[in-house]
């Protein structure tokens, strides 16, 4: 089980709650996956085919930590605004900070996420911060007061799993004391596993379930993924070799050449 | 007097935020209970907490924001 800056989470799964096709689907979802974790946003309500109608009371119901977050946010001050109005509205201090600076890939500016965070964490704030695997932003972060380190796997929304494993390994292995939830870009349940195996603590997925054919399936593949890589990374992997090495000992081989 | 309520130009139905907001959810029968008592706002870019929205006066030319809970990533 994760226990995260102090609270028992029933999952190392985190989950996003867009882009499902229907709040009773996202309820289903939930309900089976327990996630340790979802996020949720701020926004105006607009009239249409997909009102808040419902989703209020689910998450009342569920009783699912929160993690509100700052999405689309491209300014400190947008970010810093978007975070007190989500303490006020979820009545929780935890923070998913989204600072972004590339509209088209979405990328974390690092700068100003360093600066929102040192403004949110004064105001008693429990920053997550959306981050690359930069290192020296991430030693910034932790210097501001953040517990917990958020790295992307790939841009949002593009599914293509872990781009810069080699950085992000070196990221674990620079801070091993630091929670670190991998979020964003996990298409596939392999990519959940890997994240899992290389000692990320969680993972934080949205699209890959929403948009599947089957989300609560899909949902219920990535909570098996999550499991199998948490549980390889606590046992221990055994590290590749270059050559071949028999699985049956050579010793005691019969003679019958 | 025109002001912006989620960006959208109107006439402000009363002179402080606490009653733009009451109007608001008035005009906005279809939200759930729950999102009408959790309803979050800023003015001008700054948040306004519950408990200031009568002590905030709306001037010509303010951008309000009345926002709600919502589904995210």
């Amino acid at each position: 089980m994760l226990t995260l800056l102090g609270e028992p989470l029933a999952s190392r799964l985190f989950l996003g709650t867009a882009r499902f096709p229907s709040i009773d689907l996202l309820s289903k979802t939930l309900i089976t996956a327990r996630p340790g974790m979802i996020t949720v946003a701020v926004r105006r309500p607009t009239p249409g085919p997909i009102p808040a109608r419902g989703f209020t009371d689910m998450l009342d119901v569920l009783a699912i930590p929160l993690l509100p977050n700052t999405a689309g946010c491209h300014t400190v001050q947008e970010a810093v605004t978007t975070a007190r109005l989500a303490r006020e509205m979820f009545g929780t201090s935890r923070i998913k900070l989204e600072v972004i600076g590339s509209r088209r890939w979405l990328e974390p500016d690092g700068i100003g996420l360093v600066e929102a965070a040192e403004i949110l964490v004064q105001e008693g704030f429990e920053v997550f911060p959306y981050m690359t695997e930069d290192l020296a932003i991430a030693e910034r972060l932790l210097r501001a007061g953040c517990r917990v380190l958020m790295p992307w796997a790939a841009p949002i929304g593009s599914g293509r799993g872990l781009e810069n494993r080699t950085g992000l390994v070196r990221l674990r292995e620079a801070f091993p004391a630091v929670p670190m939830i991998l979020d964003a870009g996990i298409g596939r349940p392999s990519h959940a596993a890997e994240a899992m195996e290389l000692g990320f603590d969680a993972v934080l997925l949205n699209t890959a379930v929403a948009e599947s054919g089957d989300p609560l399936r899909m949902a219920l593949a990535f909570a098996s993924a999550v499991e199998a890589g948490r549980l390889a990374f606590e046992a221990g992997l055994v590290a590749p070799r270059h050559a071949a090495r028999a699985s049956t000992p050579e010793e005691g081989k019969a003679a019958l050449g | 007097m025109q002001i912006y309520i989620n960006g959208r130009p109107c006439r402000p139905a009363g002179e402080t935020l606490a009653e733009i907001v009451e109007h608001f959810l008035i005009d906005r029968g279809d939200l759930d209970p729950r999102s009408r008592l959790t309803i979050g706002t800023a003015h001008n870019g700054v948040f306004v907490p519950r408990g200031q929205r009568r002590l905030c006066r709306v001037a010509p030319g303010d951008r309000i924001e009345i926002l709600a809970l919502m589904q995210g990533g």
